[in-house]
This record gives structure tokens, C-alpha cells and sequence, in this order.
């Protein structure tokens, strides 16, 4: 193992730049909202298969409380041939029901009831419906700044009518909101008469998004249906885009009364919780669940108490947020050992540090601390340290610090070769710093630090915060309206309580479900999960939650550095803070988690063995039976063959040496007190005997990895229950093909399975389903989604366009095409039939004049017409060989494909601190989809010769002499 | 008039919803004291001041019976006096008369017989609206009176009436 020289590169740091009038904009009034009628539309629309998504048929449901009122069909008769047309009006004239046009739909009954009778709309996957029905879209306009980046859709060809707006928040979230028409409207009229009526923004409940963020995951109607019990269930068909059948027609008219009851049902689910303050429309996601309640606490958020808190302070805060620590530590190699997972991490953390006192103060205060005292503390710190839980309130420090050496969270663009256009690609590391310029970081990171590598940082600046006193008028919440189940934040921790009144519920549940008690079982453990959410919303999610807005152009900007240092920039896309935005708790909660892990894994390194990987809150640990030396490549150790090992912990080890050590941090009573933080995941042990087994790992790179067991024929198992293996999904998730609703996850499980017979030398057939393309499937959820497919759609009517929130499915040339025709994506109609998509036409994305089949077989033969693809199997070389860029080789070298076995830290110097925004997650393949927007840089806006500050219109210079200046040097 | 019911007609609902906007809450009731008055028609002001059309008369000085023209003022000058909650009933149910009834530009008498019929079907609504409150009434003091007195309580009221006679 030899160390490599430090990587000299631009390092980032979350910043903030506020538009100048910045101050102005506060202080928006929160108006009331007057909530929807007791009238509810739902309605679900099909239509062609086409790429251009044509509404052919629909069906509409108007209820007046929970009785139907009317039901309904309408459709584009221009879409259906003579004899479906012929069907349907014979349907709807046998049935007695409306047989509407498109036009006639929006105006007697999607306006009437959604916009003036302030219905509640209810769907499955609205937005896709609402553009269904549209005649047109553009960008979303909103003074605001909310809906700014999504569409807005007219219905109507009347302009006084409302457009409706849709906004993709985040990967299950969509905002749906209707314009205000022109004209005084009612709510006019009463703010005038000094009212606070908000706006009439129209009532949306999209089950998909409710759903997913009531259960935490992401369903579709037919498993939400299945989760939520609902009378009906949806029933299966193939006939999407297949001739109109009366089944078809049932089919849809299911499909809606389902929507309709998981409706019901979610709504019943979220009267549980007992928000009266905020309506389930306003439910975007588990964040949203979080804010609820802390609503309903009666607490005011922290901006609002300190609405002004120095840019400089805020700076520095942000400086030192990052998020959490994932890591491939062995790659490669297969080794065994133990998967172990610290229980509700950032909840964990936050009752540790008493985070509370800041949630609930009126504020806090900040004062400097002299560096020698924290120095002194940091020289003698030792795990066992870290194992009091008197040491946890103390760490809301944050530190300037000049990195010599010291191993610390490092966010770069590590890949070398980015050729991606500046997007993405920021990547959160551990790395030894060296040099460079000072910079901030939390406490709680210095101690991991120095518990990693026995260096003590050198500090230059110490900040110690403190909270204020606590909140006035602090409120309980009886959750289910049930007084057994109260959280009071002013008496008590509010995330301890919802961790162990979680505990509780499932304790509740269990003799419920003994004693097949269904409907009680399903009521805890619906709370249960609402109280996991809850907890992690508060703890971790709106803390550090900042909400983008886009521009047209790009903004002026004044970006402050951490030493009050003011400078200009520019960005398209602008951060505000959400309500109940945090810096101070987001930092120290996510420090918090990697220090706990940095404990385990010093605690593990002491005992001289190691890790496998890393993510977040797990970890795992290098382990057999007996203990002992296992091969891998990089290791300190030799085997008697000569070969490189690392040290292995026995299983009692793990127990004694790792999970019992982390048992006096357990901050909760009951019966969740006696447990220890750290413990092993299910998957460890023998579902009989309940024995601790030998499980494998296989790591390729950070978020990459799986866990399985060898079975009597020698061949990899996955470990897990069926359905929720433990193997990632990071990277896969996208291609249709291992996607079967049927089996979910099989497909992905048999893909791992190949992959680690394959690693570990052990013949295994291919699956199946290698030799098929690599398809995926696209919903335009963006506008540079959209704009991707502006030359297809210039030469086509709006009806035929591919419109926003349509779908299509996505292939990828095989790279020799590439190289041939200079194709970079190739798009098809979207269908579920594998045999169909390998066989119908697929279209350049950037010349849709030429169309092409795949060419599967011999992709290196030229024909006519085809195309040679990607297929699942390139797909699975490229994910095999797929790198690691934060990591370095045994050997000290960047990691390449072939790179095995223990990994080491980046050595860094930083040439440079740049200031980042939210981080987004770029794509894996940029050829797969069109490009996400880049995470926001702001960079300082200088003059180019002089340094200073631009100002206005200048771009480059700040005046005319600095230019002449400039070029008179260099052409000298 | 239309077959649906005038309450679960469309207009009204949006004309509800309107008035419940302008109101500013969904449950609107009039702040004063002992006044039960809840249907938005007979509201005004906004949230949380809220006064039905005859507390907001007193308030103001203004007498608390409205004149109310059954077929439409152009129709027949005449009117008939109501109290000012009440005639918020009339009112919006003429709002759902076609425009050309309502305001018959051009004097024709067929609509003027038109409108006095629609006048008075609104008049008998009216009615039944405020007598449906009272079987109501008188439904609830038996049930209280029995609860109270007991079976007794006619033979006590009869003595009362003989005693007061």
C-alpha cells in the first residue's frame, strides 16, 4: 500500500445567495385557506399507446360527501375508429350516462366542480390525467416563485378560465394548482373588506403522492388499493391501447371508483394523526407529515423568531452540512461478516444532543470559544468518549479549522474527465486535507476525525451555540385523538416520545394481531409508520429544507462568505428556506450520524479488523464465526499462501467488541431502552434458531452493493425475505425489464445473483432476460425534459405532441452505433409487452424523421434500418465494472474497474472553496434521459483583471482600463 | 325551474361557494349574542365578524324588514315587506330565473304571468322554509316538556292556560 500524492481540486461547501430584495419578499402573508366543498370529482383517463399519448375515452365520478352523484363518460371522439366510437355511445346510452366531449368534460364538469365549486379532485397520478385534457401548456408562472419550473396547462379556450399548474417537488411529490382567472373574485372581495381568505388555488389529492408519502415509499393504485384494504381492487388488463371493449370500459370505471376509495381511505388514515391545521392536500410528501406536526405543536418556526440571523453565521453553518457518510471500503472482493444497523439513526442523534432545546427556543445565541480549550478536549478524546452520552449536548460547536492532514467530510467532483457540461457529479468523501484554505466543519466531524486518524485538527475559530429559552404556548397532541398516544413538547423530548410511543404501538399491535384483531392492527401500525416519518421529518427532513425556483433568466445574487465577505453572482435557479428551515439542528443531526459511525468503525479498526462498506446509518463489519485472517487484496496482514488479509472479527466479538459498546448511548426508556443502538440486522440470523449465520458481502462502488449467503450448490442467494433482498437498487431502477409487478425486485435479485457467481468465479447461467435492450422509461416531469423533445413535437398537433407528465420508453444505441450514426437516444412508445417493445419502431430523439428497429442479435452488423442496442447484458458490464471515484485503489491509485480489495481515503488539497446550492442527483447515464439541472454553483462574480466585484451589466470587466490592462500584460 | 331541486342545483352551489369565500369560512354564524342565524345568504361582513342582514339593519340603524318585489321589480312595482334574513331566500332564488323573466325588457305580459307565478312558488317556498322550522319546534318542546313534567306536563299546562285565562 502506498500513499498518492494529495489531489489538488475545487472543493464545495453548501452556501446561500439571497436576491438583493431578498428582505422584502418576507413577511408574506400566510393567508387562510377556506378548504374544498363537500362535492369530490374523480376521474381517470386511457389513451393511445402511441408516443404522443392520445386521450381516447375517460371516466368521471361527482360525489356529495360519500354518496355519487353522477358519473360519466367523455373522450376524443377523433381518437377512437367508427366501431369504438359506436361502443362507447352505446355503453353510455345503455347505462344512462353522459357521453361527453373533451371540451364539454372541462367546461360542465372539470371548471364547474374543480374550479367553482371547489370540489376536491381526486385521481391517481392527476397530473398525467390533467394533461390528458389540456389544449395547451407553457412554463408555470407564479409571483411566488412555488410553481416556478413546472407547467401550467390550459383547458379551456377561454382566457378567464384558470390553467392548471403541476410542479414535480421531488420524486414522489407534485404540486397541482389552479390560476386565478382574471377579475375581482370572491376572495378579492373579502380581503378588501379586511379578511385573510387565501385565493381559490383549487383542491387536489393525487392517491399516488398522499400514498406514498403516508406509507413512505413509492406505490402504485393497485398495491395502495392492497396496502389500504379497500372494497374494490383494481382489476388487471392487457388491453391498454388495444381496440375498446365494454370490459374495457368496466376496467376504467373501476379504475376511478378505486381512486375514489383509496381516497377515502387516506383521508381516513390522515385524520388519525390529528392535524387540524393542515389539510391533506398539502400533503406533498413525509416532510410534509413533519411540518403537520409541528404545526399543530403551536411551535413558530426558527426564521420567524430570528427572521434576520447574520448571512456570515448562516454561511459558516452551511459550510458545514453535508450528508450522510457512504462508502464501498472493500471493492470487489467478497467478504464475510456482520450487517449491522444503529436504530433510528438521526432520531437517535437528535435526542442525544438534546436538539429539542433548539427546536423549541425562541432562538439561539452564538459566542466564541477559545480554540486551546476544545484542542485540549480533542487530545484525549477516545471512543469510550463518545460512548457517554454525557459528551453529546456539548458538540453544537462548529470549528475554522486549518486541515493538515485531518480526515474529514470532503464534497468534490472526484470522476475525472467530467464531460458532462459542469452538471452533477459532486461527490461527499472522507479525505485526508491537507493544506488549503481554512474551513468550517462541525464538532462532532473533528472528533470522528481524530478517532479515525489520532491527529488533533488545528482550530482557528470556535463558535458554541446556545438555545434560548423555550417557546410559549407550546401545545400537546393527542395522535388518533388518543390521549394514550400524546406528545407535549413542552414537558418532553417530542422525538423521544414519538421514537418510543412507536415502539409502543407495535407492542399495542402485536396482541391485535393475535388476536386477529385486523382493523386495530392496521390502525397502530398505520401510526406506527406515521410516527417513523414524523420523526425523521422533524429530526433530519425540514431542518434543511430549501425549496429551488426557477427563473427564466438568470438573477442577480449577493453571496456571503462565513467571514462576512460579500460578493455578486448569478444563477437561473434560486434557493429560499422552507418554513421550518434550520441549518444549526440539519448540521449537527447529520455530524451526529457520521460520528456515530466513525465510532463503530474506530471501534472496529482498534481491533484491528475492517469494514466493507458503509452507508449512513449500517455498516459491514468484516466477521466469521471464529474470528481469524480472511484474503483481500490491500490488506495489512498475510495469509501462510502469501496472499494479502485483513483480520476478521469472531461473531462474539461483533457482539461484545461492537453492539454491547453502543448500549449506554441508548437515550430511550422502556422497552426500547435496554436495547443497544448498534445492532444486527434480521438478516444475520437464522429465521429458525434465530443464530447468527455467515452472510457475504459485495461491494463495487458506495450505494452499490449486496449481501448474500452461498446455498447447498454453491451458488449466491441473496439474503433478505423475498421482495426486500438486501441488495441496492442505486443505478438499476430506471430499466424497465427487471421490473415484473408480479415479482417485484425478482428481476433485480437474479441480475445481483449473476453478478456475485460471476465475482467469485462460480459458473451461473446469464438470466433470460440479458439478451434483451436496456429500455427505460421517461416521465417529462421538467421543462429540459420537455425541451428534449421539441423537435418531435414542432411538426405535430398538440394531440399527437409528447406532453409533460406523458411517458415514453428510452433505448440506448450500442456505443459502436454511437460512434456510426452519431444517435445518442432513441425513444418508443411506452408498453408493458417486453416482445413488443423489442419489436416496434423506435425514433432518433434528435431527428424524429428517422425511424429504426433494434438490432439485438449482431449489434456489430450494419443494416438497413436497425439499430444496433444496448441490451440488459451491456448494461450489466458497464454496472460490473462501474467505478468508484471517491475512493482510491490499494495500490494508491485512482479506482479503475478492475480495482479489488481495500480501498483508501482520497488525500486532498483544496485549491479553492466554491459555494453549492442544493445538491441534485445527476443521472447515471447522460444519455439516458435528458439532463437534470445542475446542482447551483455560486460562483463569485470578479473581475477578471482587477478582482473586483461585477456589478450590473458587466460580465467580465469592471471597466474598460482593467480590460486594456489585462490584455497589454498577457500580450506582452 | 329546472327538475333538480333548487338546492342541489349548480348556480347555487357556486353562488354558495362564492358567498362562503366572501365570507371567509366555511361555517359562518352570526356573532351576535343568541342569534343562531347560519345560512350564508343571510350573512354578511367577513370572518370572524359576521352579522346576519338584520342584526347588521340594527347595527345600522336601519329598520330590520326589507321590501321584496316577488315578480321583479320590473315586472310589478309592488312590493311585500319581509323580514331581512328571509329575503335573502326570494333573492337568490331569483337569481336562478332566466335573465329575460327577471328584468322582461320589453314589457311582454307572458313573461310578466310568468314571473308572478315564479314570484309566487318563491313566496310558497318561503313559506314552507320558515313553517318547516316549526313542526320542528314543536316536535322538540314535547320532547322537553316530557322530559321536564312527565306525562303530567298537559294536564299542568291546562291548568296554567285555565289559571291565565
Amino acid at each position: 500500500m502506498r500513499e498518492s500524492s494529495p489531489l489538488e481540486i475545487e472543493v464545495a461547501v453548501r452556501g446561500r445567495a439571497v436576491p438583493p430584495n431578498r428582505s422584502q419578499r418576507r413577511g408574506r402573508k400566510f393567508r387562510k385557506e377556506l378548504g374544498h366543498s363537500n362535492w369530490s370529482l374523480v376521474f381517470d383517463t386511457e389513451t393511445t399507446t402511441g408516443l404522443g399519448q392520445r386521450l381516447r375515452v375517460g371516466w368521471y365520478q361527482l360525489y356529495r360527501g360519500a354518496r355519487l352523484q353522477k358519473s360519466g363518460l367523455f373522450g376524443d371522439r377523433d381518437a377512437l375508429d367508427p366501431g369504438e366510437l359506436a361502443l362507447v355511445e352505446e355503453y353510455a346510452a345503455e347505462r344512462g350516462l353522459p357521453w361527453l366531449t373533451r371540451d364539454q368534460f372541462v367546461d360542465k364538469v372539470f371548471l364547474r366542480y374543480s374550479g367553482k365549486q371547489r370540489a376536491l379532485t381526486i385521481g391517481a397520478n392527476l397530473p398525467f390525467d390533467i394533461s390528458q385534457v389540456s389544449t395547451s401548456h407553457g412554463p408555470a408562472k407564479d409571483k411566488t416563485g412555488f410553481m416556478r419550473g413546472g407547467f401550467s396547462f390550459g383547458v379551456s379556450a377561454d382566457p378567464r378560465d384558470p390553467h392548471v399548474q403541476v410542479k414535480r417537488l421531488g420524486a414522489r411529490a407534485t404540486a397541482i394548482r389552479l390560476t386565478i382567472p382574471d377579475g375581482r373574485s370572491a376572495e378579492a372581495r373579502n380581503n378588501e373588506r379586511g379578511g385573510d381568505v387565501a385565493q381559490h388555488r383549487g383542491y387536489f389529492l393525487d392517491d399516488l403522492g398522499v400514498g406514498s408519502a403516508l406509507f413512505g415509499q413509492k406505490l402504485t393504485l393497485k398495491a395502495l388499493a392492497d396496502k389500504l384494504g379497500t372494497e374494490h381492487r383494481k382489476l388487471d388488463t392487457d388491453e391498454h391501447g388495444e381496440q375498446i371493449a365494454r370490459e374495457y370500459l368496466e376496467y376504467l370505471e373501476r379504475d376511478v371508483l378505486v381512486s375514489w376509495e383509496c381516497a377515502q381511505a387516506l383521508q381516513e388514515r390522515y385524520q388519525r394523526f390529528g392535524f387540524s391545521e393542515t389539510p391533506i392536500t398539502d400533503i406533498y410528501s413525509e416532510a410534509s407529515i413533519g411540518k403537520a406536526l409541528l404545526t399543530e405543536t403551536g411551535a413558530a418556526p426558527w426564521l420567524e423568531l430570528q427572521p434576520d440571523p447574520p448571512e456570515w453565521l448562516l454561511a459558516s453553518i452551511l459550510e458545514t452540512y453535508y450528508g450522510g457518510r457512504t462508502e464501498c471500503r472493500i471493492r470487489r472482493h467478497a467478504v464475510p461478516g456482520a450487517y449491522l444497523d444503529f436504530l433510528s439513526q438521526y432520531p437517535t442523534v437528535f435526542v442525544l444532543q438534546q436538539l429539542h432545546r433548539y427546536l423549541f427556543a425562541q432562538g439561539f445565541d452564538w459566542h466564541d470559544e477559545d480554540p486551546a480549550d476544545l484542542q485540549r478536549l480533542l487530545v484525549q478524546i477516545e471512543p469510550e468518549d463518545v460512548l457517554d452520552s454525557t459528551l453529546w449536548p456539548t458538540l453544537d460547536a462548529i470549528c475554522l479549522v486549518r486541515p493538515e492532514g485531518d480526515l474529514l467530510p470532503t464534497r468534490a467532483r472526484y470522476r475525472k474527465n467530467q464531460a458532462r457540461g459542469g452538471a452533477g457529479a459532486y461527490n461527499l468523501a472522507l479525505a485526508y486535507r491537507h493544506g488549503g484554505p481554512a474551513q468550517w466543519w462541525t464538532l462532532a466531524d473533528l472528533i470522528a476525525s481524530v478517532l479515525e486518524t489520532g491527529r488533533v485538527p488545528t482550530l482557528l475559530r470556535v463558535l458554541r451555540f446556545s438555545p434560548r429559552s423555550r417557546q410559549q404556548g407550546l401545545q400537546p397532541v393527542d395522535l388518533n385523538g388518543d390521549p394514550r398516544y400524546r406528545v407535549d413538547p413542552a414537558r418532553e423530548d417530542l422525538i423521544k416520545r414519538l421514537v418510543e410511543l412507536r415502539q409502543q404501538l407495535k407492542t399495542d399491535a402485536k396482541p391485535a394481531r393475535d388476536g386477529g384483531e385486523n382493523e386495530r392492527e392496521a390502525l397502530l401500525e398505520g401510526l406506527s409508520l406515521g410516527l417513523k416519518i414524523e420523526a425523521n421529518a422533524i429530526a433530519y427532513g425540514t431542518p434543511i429544507e430549501m425549496n429551488i425556483t426557477e427563473h427564466m433568466r438568470r438573477k442577480d445574487l449577493t453571496l456571503t462568505l462565513s467571514d462576512d465577505s460579500r460578493y455578486p453572482c448569478r444563477s437561473r435557479r434560486v434557493e429560499a428556506p422552507g418554513r421550518w428551515f434550520n441549518p444549526l439542528i440539519a448540521t449537527l443531526v447529520s455530524s451526529g450520524g457520521r460520528l456515530l459511525l466513525a465510532t463503530a468503525i474506530s471501534l472496529l479498526h482498534r481491533t484491528g479488523s475492517e469494514y466493507a462498506l458503509c452507508d449512513t446509518d449500517s455498516l459491514f463489519a468484516v466477521a466469521t464465526k471464529t474470528g481469524g485472517l480472511v484474503p483481500c487484496p490491500g490488506g495489512p496482514h498475510r495469509l501462510p499462501d502469501g496472499r494479502e488479509a485483513i483480520l476478521a472479527l469472531s461473531h462474539e466479538q461483533v457482539r461484545e467488541e461492537l453492539i454491547e459498546r453502543f448500549r449506554p448511548l441508548n437515550p430511550y426508556d422502556g422497552e426500547l431502552g435496554s436495547r443497544s443502538i448498534l445492532e444486527l440486522e434480521p438478516e444475520n440470523l437464522d429465521p429458525e434458531t434465530g443464530e447468527q449465520i455467515e452472510i457475504s458481502c459485495l461491494s463495487l462502488a458506495a450505494k452499490r452493493h449486496a449481501l448474500y449467503t452461498l446455498d447447498d450448490h454453491g451458488h449466491p442467494r441473496l439474503v433478505g425475505e423475498a421482495g426486500k433482498r438486501r441488495r441496492s437498487e442505486h443505478g438499476l431502477g430506471h430499466l424497465l425489464l427487471l421490473h415484473n409487478p408480479d415479482q417485484p425486485g425478482a428481476a433485480i435479485d437474479e441480475f445481483w445473483e449473476h453478478l456475485i457467481a460471476t465475482e467469485l468465479g462460480i459458473h451461473h447461467p446469464e438470466p433470460d432476460y440479458f439478451s434483451q435492450p436496456a429500455i427505460g422509461r421517461l416521465t417529462v416531469t421538467s421543462q429540459p425534459d420537455q425541451n428534449a423533445f421539441k423537435t418531435y413535437n414542432d411538426s405535430k398537433p398538440y394531440t399527437d405532441q409528447i406532453r409533460p407528465w406523458g411517458f415514453v420508453t428510452i433505448a440506448h444505441p450500442h456505443p459502436l452505433e454511437r460512434a456510426r450514426l452519431g444517435i445518442r437516444c432513441l425513444i418508443g412508445p411506452y408498453s408493458r409487452d417486453l416482445d413488443k417493445l423489442a419489436t416496434q419502431e423506435w425514433i432518433d430523439r434528435g431527428n424524429p424523421d428517422r425511424s429504426y428497429r433494434l438490432n439485438l442479435d449482431k449489434p456489430y452488423e450494419i443494416s438497413d434500418g436497425t439499430i444496433g442496442a444496448q441490451t440488459i447484458r451491456d448494461y450489466y458490464e458497464a454496472y460490473r465494472s462501474h467505478t468508484d471515484p471517491k475512493m482510491l485503489g490499494p495500490d494508491g491509485e485512482r479506482c479503475h474497474p478492475w480495482t479489488r480489495g481495500l480501498l483508501q481515503h482520497h488525500h486532498v488539497t483544496a485549491t479553492g472553496l466554491l459555494r453549492i446550492g442544493k445538491e441534485s442527483n445527476p443521472l447515471l447515464d447522460p444519455n439516458d434521459l435528458a439532463p437534470e439541472e445542475p446542482t447551483i454553483e455560486y460562483r463569485p462574480r470578479l473581475c477578471v483583471g482587477c478582482g473586483d466585484p461585477l456589478t450590473g451589466r458587466q460580465e467580465k470587466w469592471c471597466k474598460e482600463a482593467c480590460r486594456k490592462r489585462f490584455v497589454r500584460a498577457h500580450s506582452a | 325551474m329546472s327538475g333538480e331541486p333548487w338546492w342541489e342545483a349548480e348556480e347555487w352551489a357556486e353562488r354558495l361557494e362564492e358567498k362562503l369565500a366572501q365570507l371567509g369560512t366555511r361555517t359562518p354564524r352570526c356573532v351576535a349574542e343568541g342569534c343562531p342565524e347560519i345560512c350564508p345568504f343571510m350573512l354578511s361582513g367577513v370572518d370572524p365578524e359576521i352579522y346576519c342582514t338584520e342584526h347588521e339593519a340594527r347595527r345600522h340603524g336601519r329598520p330590520w324588514l326589507q321590501a321584496h318585489h316577488p315578480p321583479g321589480q320590473h315586472n310589478d312595482p309592488r312590493t311585500v315587506l319581509l323580514p331581512a334574513n328571509y329575503h335573502a331566500i326570494p333573492s337568490e332564488l331569483q337569481h336562478r330565473w332566466p335573465r329575460e323573466t327577471l328584468r322582461n325588457p320589453d314589457g311582454s305580459p307572458l313573461l310578466r304571468a310568468a314571473a308572478l307565478t315564479r314570484g309566487l312558488l318563491d313566496t310558497l317556498y318561503l313559506v314552507m322554509v320558515i313553517a318547516s322550522e316549526v313542526p320542528v319546534l314543536l316536535e322538540q318542546l314535547d320532547a322537553f316538556l316530557r322530559e321536564r313534567l312527565g306525562e303530567r306536563w298537559r294536564d299542568e299546562f291546562q291548568a296554567w292556560l285555565h289559571k291565565h285565562a
